[in-house]
């Protein structure tokens, strides 16, 4: 005899009890009534015919089925709890769950053990008939909205299919609880990850697969682009070093983000170009007409110091890192019309920070890797036949 | 009419009257104005980076970023070149670096809108229908893949609710690309072996919530 069947069998003594409240009795003898084949019915029928009208729309009127979804959530979660905690707490998370769906099923064996007593006394009437119409009705509302997350419970499903053999066959598809994804145990390991095959049922099973597919998302999740906030804070100097190293992190695999951070420094470029332009502007429009406004005094190789280091040169190109103010870069010169490919790899496996194609040639930013402490990159140019494989310092 | 004054002054000014409550609309007008040839350099530069834009796009941005300057910009002012010191040297400066950040977030979000309009709008008619029922297509999955993001960052939103120590640990090994339990485990302060486990905890529940937000909308939707 399983664990449920007895713990069935030794409700019957709540059948004759005079200890039994109403709820009690109904919730028993609905529990036999569903089943009936395989607990018998003795006791039943004495039990209800028991049972006067008053205490049965007593208890009617006290009924709040709508507290049975916060019940079933929590057995939701402490269900699946039993499949991700794996420990001594799993027996303990299992149990709790049970009990919330026991909840739910003692509500369904009132609700049909109510339709027996009024087989045996008459139908309610008036008042009394709108609440137990309130009630049934509340109970569906609450299955329809539960009912799509019974794959939540699949953990329980060895007990479930315990609760679920005892059922008449009449009341298992109703008993969703018990019932719905009830041999869908193989789905649970595709939650933590991806299996390596599929099993027969999730091969087979229409509601599995559609699980899987849909839930594919969490499987590749989409990474968190740098926002314009980011950038500025990025372009600000006002990022922790995690943050930045984050920047770089997502930009060596993000190429729209490389992109915006590529323009950040071209559009920095363009800044000193601009405050170049009119200063020198503003010296020629000065000296034509003697303006008040004074000069910032701004000489442009003071505020624009660049540094430049040839690292190599061949017959077909040269290599010269330039260090300005705030920038550093890589750049790679053709010196005889041959088409020149260049790529710097700040570590190996990573792809190639991206180039611009400048009048002076290819031009590899290095600023973001410098702020984020990376200190030296390999370079890689070919040129016709003549390549160049060197580890260079910024 | 404030010629006489240098941008230093002028910015000075716009600061003092709007700390006063006094307009401030002429005095600013008149030293964006300064700053229009410079901004539309910068856009320029920006426009080429990104391969895309147009001198109606240039004034757009333009006003934008004279929108933002008064609107954040002011006090963001300060706060930088307290913060930085040199990093804003000049009210210019630091107006040309927000025409910078306009004129790339504009790029960035139209990345797609501004691919390869149709020359003549009446190409678009010409279309064979193979085309416009493979543009359809492809407009439809566009629109169901942004349904499936929403949808994703709806369960995420939940579990950073429901299990903010999951989502911390699924943000930072996914969304923020360390993919290193080590280094996750450094930045979280916790174990190597409780990084594992709350990535996988948040694994299963994302995928719970995901399904259960889905199936809500499919019954919206019948």
């Amino acid at each position: 005899m399983s664990v449920a069947l007895s713990r069935y069998s030794a409700r019957r003594s709540v059948l004759s009890s005079a200890k039994s409240s109403p709820g009690e009795i109904l919730e028993a003898a609905g529990d036999f009534l569903r089943r009936s084949s395989r607990v018998g019915m003795e006791g039943v029928e004495d039990a209800l015919r028991g049972l006067g009208r008053p205490q049965v729309e007593a208890w009617l009127k006290a009924q709040k089925p709508q507290s049975l979804q916060p019940v079933l959530l929590r057995a939701a979660e402490e269900a699946v709890e039993v499949a991700l905690d794996g420990g001594e707490e799993a027996e303990m998370w299992r149990a709790s769950a049970l009990e919330g769906l026991a909840a739910r099923d003692r509500a369904a064996s009132a609700a049909r053990a109510l339709a027996a007593w009024e087989g045996l006394h008459g139908a309610l009437q008036g008042d009394a008939a709108q609440l137990r119409d309130s009630f049934l009705s509340a109970l569906g509302t609450l299955d329809s909205s539960l009912r799509p997350r019974a794959r939540w419970f699949i953990p329980l499903n060895p007990q479930r299919r315990q609760e679920l053999e005892l059922l008449e066959p009449a009341e298992q598809d109703t008993a969703w609880w018990f019932s719905a994804r009830a041999g869908c145990d193989d789905l649970v390991a595709t939650w933590t990850g991806r299996p390596q095959s599929l099993t027969p049922h999730l091969q087979g099973c229409v509601d599995c697969r559609a699980d899987m597919a849909d839930a594919a998302p969490v499987d590749a999740p989409p990474r968190r682009h740098l926002t314009a906030d980011d950038l500025w804070r990025f372009d600000m100097g006002l990022m922790t070093e995690d943050e930045r190293a984050r920047v770089d992190a997502h930009t060596a695999r993000c190429g729209e983000c490389a992109q915006a951070v590529l323009a950040l420094g071209e559009g920095e470029e363009a800044v000193e170009e601009a405050l170049d332009m009119d200063m020198e502007e503003g010296a020629v429009g000065r000296a034509a007409r003697s303006s008040r406004a004074p000069v910032s005094g701004r000489p442009s190789a003071a505020r624009h110091p660049e540094q430049r280091e040839v690292l190599d040169e061949r017959r077909d190109f040269r290599v010269v890192l330039v260090r300005e103010r705030q920038r550093v870069r890589l750049l790679v010169q053709p010196l005889s019309g041959r088409a020149v490919t260049a790529a710097v790899f700040l570590s190996p496996g990573r792809p190639s920070l991206k180039p611009t194609n400048g009048p002076e040639g290819l031009s590899f930013d290095l600023t973001t890797a410098s702020s984020t402490g990376a200190r030296s990159a390999h370079l890689s140019v070919q040129a016709g036949s003549e390549t160049l494989e060197r580890d260079f310092a910024f | 009419m404030y010629e006489q004054l240098t941008d230093d002054e002028l910015f000075a000014e716009v600061v003092r009257r709007r700390a006063a409550g006094e307009p401030v609309g002429a005095h600013l007008g008149s030293l964006v104005d300064r700053w229009g040839r410079p901004a539309r350099y910068v856009i320029s530069k920006i426009q080429a980076s990104y391969g895309r834009g147009s001198p109606a796009d240039a004034d757009e941005l333009f006003q934008d970023a004279v929108g933002k300057f008064i609107d954040r910009g002011l006090d963001q002012f300060r706060g930088v070149s307290e913060q930085m010191p040199g990093r804003s040297a000049s009210p210019k400066t630091f107006f040309l670096r927000i025409v910078k950040h306009v004129a790339i977030d504009f790029y960035r979000r139209h990345r797609e809108e501004l691919a390869a309009p149709p020359s003549d709008p009446d190409d678009a008619m010409e279309e064979p229908p193979s085309e416009v029922a493979r543009a359809v297509e492809a407009g439809k999955r566009t629109e169901q893949r942004a349904e499936a993001q929403e949808l994703y960052w709806a369960a995420f939103a939940r579990l950073q609710q429901e299990h903010p120590k999951e989502a911390s640990a699924w943000e930072l090994y996914h969304h923020e690309d360390v993919e290193d339990h080590e280094e996750c485990a450094r930045r979280l302060n916790i174990t190597v072996v409780n990084s594992y486990k709350r990535v996988s905890r948040a694994q299963a529940y994302l995928k719970l919530y995901l399904l259960d937000l889905q199936r809500e909308t499919q019954g919206e939707e019948a």
